[in-house]
């Protein structure tokens, strides 16, 4: 058989239609009773748990490994240093073997021991090929980044997926950073790169008919437009910039090709905006709506009026009113849009909501000393890391 | 899943064509619902508007005058009560599905600005000094009955979450994190109390079948109380920590019944964490602190039998 995934496949498309077929039922559009021939028509082996019981094998096969480490660690911790690497690198791959033999082969489906031996298992590995190359980067980045990759294709899983992209890009703008005269080409050459893994996604995406990697992609795509957009935000180029490449900006004074960026800011995410609205694709409009609430930070952040509270104000008040526009609009489905949740009876959904509401806005109770209790102002503090 | 294998369930007469066309077109992304984005859109206006004009009210306060922006709040706040009891559903033991979607949002506004109003009110004119938490009591009846009437999870966290900080405790995440979570050590006894009471209440109001989709947050906020509670009663050491030890025990029997029965497995998560620790400090003491290999093996042995009762008995922990 080809290389391919770690799972059962008949076990797991079982699995995936009787998973889907459960949401429909929650959403009321099956019948219970239609519900149940599709599970006995579909029987699957796989043990793939609920969030909880998952967090819960999750948290304690780690406390396990926790204890064999440390027994491990009494053993063999008066070996030479290389021995010491090699062995955390044998280590981590018996801990990809346990996960395979004894676990997949028991029709663990991300049931959380898997998650935890594989995670662990990758740090391991990682861990290991970098000691024995004496902390070399460019091993690192290309062992991490190949390890997560692995990793990702072979478990399906989606933190390794998010992790392979966010090694890649660490070490293409480490490699990139090396090479004196290749510095100030770092933002157009990710653009380029992501906008080509992004293509690469979109692609895979539509051979993957099965739909066995399709979360994964869907990661890979949201990360890479968020990546490209990132390379052409202005304000990531010159905070980058300033620390990197030692840019020393007088008042006044601007970073080289500031229109191109400027523009950027602007141009990516009204794009993302356009493209998804007409091709209906969630993942870009989500990220569009991400990437103008930083382009708007951005320019607030180089052109303030220094009236933060006014900039709140307005802000709010403009979002309330689209969001209330868009609702009334979108009152009959158009275009294929509705504000209606056709997923509607997502209760953890609702339970979520909830708390992030009492946490965020209605936490403070009316205590002395503080007028206004929910003053947590949410701006777009994201992340200017790549 | 995909259009072929949706085809695929219909003509093995799975699915009713009537069915099919229902899921056809959400499942192909012919039909594509913006619930969330524009809620969470909503939901992020609301609050930049409300820190902002917080901040702005603030610091003209001298050109506008306290009783105005005090007035303004409150008749803010009233408009909103009254939006709301205008156009409200009849009462209902069960979900109400809302009359308009930002309905729910109103509803919210509302008692944030009666929080806004109240704080104020104590921190401009002192109108509460020493009553404050007759005023946090008050609010909390107040978002109790509303989250009742209007049918609103997020005001009965915010009333629980009140009602247990007229007795003293602060209880949000954040405090937790931070390791404040009782900001004195004698108040463990009442989070025991108050967190019994909590499930106990959640439960009996379940098996009425008064506001069933309330009983989860009634449940999660007593077993949060109850389990942290017992952890700080070991570590304030007033007692003989055993006591607590077998408390938690009693405390993951009851979760183990409620999580089987509302299969809620997060109160599972929290029972299984509080036994851990507990059962650790005890088994420290008593056994371990002389041999450190004693720990490597613990943790082996304590989780691998975990893992493997939690696996074997899987039908158990079924949703």
């Amino acid at each position: 058989m080809r290389f391919s995934f770690a799972y059962d496949r008949q076990q797991l498309a079982n699995l995936k239609v009787v998973k889907e077929c459960r949401l429909w039922l929650k959403d009321g559009w099956i019948t219970a009773e239609s519900f149940e021939r599709l599970q006995q028509t579909f029987p699957s082996a796989c043990y793939h748990p609920n969030i909880m019981i998952r967090l819960l094998l999750f948290i304690a096969t780690l406390l396990a490994l926790a204890g064999v480490l440390g027994i491990l660690g009494l053993m063999f911790h008066s070996l030479s240093e290389d021995l010491i690497f090699a062995g955390l690198l044998v280590y981590g791959g018996l801990g990809w073997w346990a996960a395979e033999k004894i676990f997949i082969g028991r029709h663990h489906y991300k049931s959380g021991v898997n998650e935890a031996l594989i995670y662990h298992g990758c740090g391991f590995i990682i861990g290991g090929v970098a000691g024995l190359a004496d902390g070399n980067e460019h091993v690192l980045g290309i062992t991490a980044t190949v390890v997560f990759a692995f990793a990702a294709f072979r478990y399906l899983d989606l933190l390794s997926t998010a992790c392979a992209i966010g090694s890649f890009a660490l070490t293409l703008f480490y490699e990139l950073y090396q090479v004196e005269a290749l510095r100030t080409f770092i933002p157009p050459v990710f653009i380029i790169i992501f906008l080509a893994l992004y293509g690469l996604a979109r692609r895979a995406k539509q051979q993957d008919t099965q739909q066995w990697w399709h979360h994964n992609l869907v990661v890979v795509e949201a990360l890479s437009l968020l990546l490209v957009y990132a390379a052409g935000n202005y304000l990531v180029v010159r905070m980058l910039s300033e620390e990197l490449l030692d840019l020393d900006l007088a008042p006044g004074d601007d970073i080289p090709l500031a229109w191109f960026f400027y523009g950027t800011t602007v141009i990516i995410p009204l794009v993302y905006l356009y493209r998804g609205i007409r091709n209906k694709d969630v993942v870009m409009l989500r990220v569009s709506l991400l990437a103008l609430a930083f382009s708007v930070f951005t320019f607030k952040y180089y052109f303030s009026l220094n009236r933060p509270e006014l900039t709140l104000t307005s802000a709010g008040v403009v979002l309330i009113a689209l969001a209330m526009w868009l609702m009334h609009y979108l009152k009959k489905v158009r275009n294929g849009y509705t504000r209606e949740s056709i997923r509607s009876s997502r209760w953890a959904a609702v339970q979520a909501e909830a708390l992030v509401i009492s946490q965020t806005l209605g936490g403070t109770q009316a205590q002395s000393g503080k007028p206004f209790g929910s003053g947590t102002s949410g701006g777009g503090g994201a992340g200017t890391e790549f | 899943m995909t259009g072929p294998q949706l085809e695929d369930l219909r003509q093995r007469e799975l699915i009713t064509q009537e069915q099919y066309e229902h899921i056809k077109p959400i499942l192909t992304g012919k039909i594509v619902s913006v619930f969330y984005e524009l809620r969470t859109l909503l939901y992020l206006g609301i609050l930049l508007f409300s820190s902002g004009a917080g901040i702005l009210i603030y610091q003209n306060i001298g050109q506008i005058g306290h009783v105005l922006a005090l007035s303004g709040l409150t008749l803010l706040m009233l408009a909103c009560f009254a939006y709301v009891t205008l156009k409200r559903q009849p009462y209902s033991h069960h979900s109400v599905k809302p009359p308009s979607p930002y309905y729910d949002y109103v509803v919210l506004l509302g008692c944030l600005l009666l929080v806004s109003v109240l704080g104020y009110a104590q921190f401009q004119f002192n109108l509460l000094e020493g009553n404050l938490e007759w005023a946090t009591l008050t609010t909390a009846v107040i978002f109790f009955a509303v989250a009742y009437r209007f049918d609103h999870v997020g005001i009965l966290s915010m009333a629980i979450t009140a009602f247990v900080s007229f007795w003293g405790i602060r209880l949000s995440i954040v405090n937790w994190a931070a390791g404040d979570f009782f900001t004195s050590r004698q108040l463990y006894v009442t989070a025991l109390v108050l967190g019994l009471s909590l499930t106990a209440i959640g439960s009996w109001l379940d098996t009425r079948k008064i506001k069933k989709h309330f009983s989860f947050t009634y449940q999660n906020f007593g077993f949060l109380l109850y389990f942290a509670g017992c952890l700080v009663g070991m570590a304030a050491e007033d007692i003989p920590y055993g006591w607590f030890v077998l408390l938690i025990y009693a405390g993951c029997a009851a979760a183990y019944r409620i999580a089987q029965w509302k299969k809620s497995f997060l109160f599972l998560l929290y029972a299984f964490l509080a036994a851990y620790i507990a059962t650790t400090v005890w088994l420290g003491d008593l056994i371990f602190d002389q041999h450190e290999v004693l720990w490597f093996l613990y943790s082996i042995i304590s989780c691998g039998a975990l893992i493997f009762f939690v696996v074997k008995y899987r039908h158990y922990f079924k949703q």
